[in-house]
């Protein structure tokens, strides 16, 4: 409804007014526009919709396009004033099109972004991993499984330094429970032969160098008639070939393999044996883990009653 | 002559406070004042128009928009028929509130048609109406 000029009269707002006001408010909420509406009816509400609308006024409606290519020229400044061109330049056909495009470079360059972020998050999660606590019920290998490369103890007292050493530090020596427990040597004293320096109660290394020198080792059990009289020493398995037992006679060792007919204080056949007792069954997860040396309440397995 | 004049008035002013019928194709039918419907171009020439022809049982207009479309359409022409000559100071009610949603889009289309009628300065108008007045009214006897 037209509004009046007449002097002193209220100036109304027209109905056409009104209801463009109202369906600009809601211009995404129609469905279409439908046929017939005037340009200059229609502008004000193609004007404060959205891309999304638009495009679907376009396709409803197709008589629409004719006069959106200003709409969509400011929709695509306003949007993306980045990429925006002008068609000719980057080759669409219209506004239309050219905001297709710049829709897409958009989306391309955040699912960039997205990706390389996700990269990066995903080795800092993996690094984080690695160093993380894990759950496992396998020891961790032992760090000093290399105890056994030290020098030969060629004297009793070198041996007795060396065992009390590894004795304090041992618990990582050995991966088993401690050999010492199972097989104490039996050492009977029979007449007459405990006057021979006894060796001490053999270091719980002894089991697992003898082993690993019992591997390279022919074992031969020879009685070899000695000075003192040969005394039935049931020796335990725990020979060490280097181990100076000047004064032990073997008899038979109950298990074939893992004594050596210690005759002199010889050293050994051929080089160290590899340090190593046996390889690790499989990796152990545990493996990565940095294992400290033993503490003052460390639950670990240890030989020995005393804790320090 | 005075007297024509002054009963021409009257008569005029009984003509404006007659009711006008507004029918629509779903079978509704509106009745408003003939001054409400005077603020409608549209209306004022279809009315204006028939009457001449047929004006015992005319006074009224068939529309072809929906009843709703009239239904809001003669609800603004009474707004605008009460409050258009209202001072500017004066608070009056705000329209927008009334304009559903749903119709806005039909009710664009029927607004614009219905006022189509060209902004007018009140003395165009003014002028008119002895016109009409004269179409309507039969000959008068020579005063």
């Amino acid at each position: 409804m037209s509004s009046d000029y007449e002097p002193g009269a209220r100036r109304l707002p027209s109905l056409v007014q009104y209801c463009q006001r109202v369906a600009s408010t809601h211009a995404n909420s129609f469905e279409r526009l439908g046929e017939g509406l005037p340009e200059e009816l229609l502008r004000p509400i193609l004007n404060s919709c959205s891309a999304e609308t638009l495009w679907r006024f376009e396709e409803e409606d197709p008589y629409i396009a004719a006069y959106t290519t200003d709409i969509w020229r400011n929709m695509c400044l306003k949007t993306y004033p980045r990429f925006a061109r002008e068609p000719e330049e980057s080759g669409s056909e219209s506004w239309k099109d050219e905001f297709a495009r710049c829709k897409e470079e958009d989306e391309q360059r955040l699912e960039r972004a997205a990706a390389k972020l996700r990269e990066k998050r995903q080795l800092d999660e993996e690094r984080r991993k690695e160093t993380s606590i894990k759950i496992t019920d396998k020891l961790p290998p032992a760090k000093r499984a290399r105890w056994g490369v030290s020098a030969p103890a060629k004297t009793l007292f070198q041996k007795t330094r060396s065992e009390t050493a590894k004795l304090q530090k041992g618990v990582f020596s050995t991966r088993m429970t401690r050999p010492s427990t199972q097989r104490r040597p039996i050492v009977h004293n029979y007449a007459g032969a405990s006057t021979s320096a006894r060796p001490p109660p053999p270091p719980p290394t002894s089991m697992s160098s003898s082993i690993a020198s019992g591997s390279r080792v022919t074992v031969r059990a020879v009685p070899v008639p000695r000075k003192p009289p040969p005394a039935e020493q049931a020796l335990s398995a725990v020979a060490n070939p280097n181990a100076g037992r000047m004064n032990s006679a073997l008899s038979p060792p109950p298990p074939a393999k893992e004594t050596n007919p210690v005759q002199t204080p010889s050293s050994p056949p051929d080089g160290r044996p590899p340090p190593l007792v046996r390889p690790p069954p499989k990796k152990n997860p545990a493996s990565t883990l940095f294992m400290p040396k033993h503490h003052a309440y460390s639950q670990l397995p240890r030989g020995l009653s005393s804790k320090s | 002559m005075a007297e024509d004049s002054t009963s021409m008035q009257v008569e005029e002013k009984d003509k404006m406070n007659e009711w006008v019928r507004l029918t629509t194709p779903d079978g509704y039918e509106y009745l408003i004042k003939r001054k409400v419907a005077m603020c409608s171009g549209t209306l004022r020439n279809s009315l204006s128009a028939e009457s001449s022809f047929s004006e015992a049982l005319s006074n009224t207009s068939h529309t072809t928009e929906r009843a709703i479309i009239v239904e809001k359409l003669c609800e603004y022409l009474t707004y605008k028929s009460l409050y258009e000559s209202a001072k500017k100071n004066e608070e009056i009610p705000d329209f927008q509130e009334r304009v559903y949603p749903e119709i806005s889009l039909e009710l664009l289309v029927a607004a614009d048609y219905y006022d189509d009628w060209p902004m007018q300065h009140a003395f165009q108008r003014d002028a008119m109406r002895p016109n009409l007045a004269q179409a309507r009214l039969p000959a008068k006897p020579e005063a």
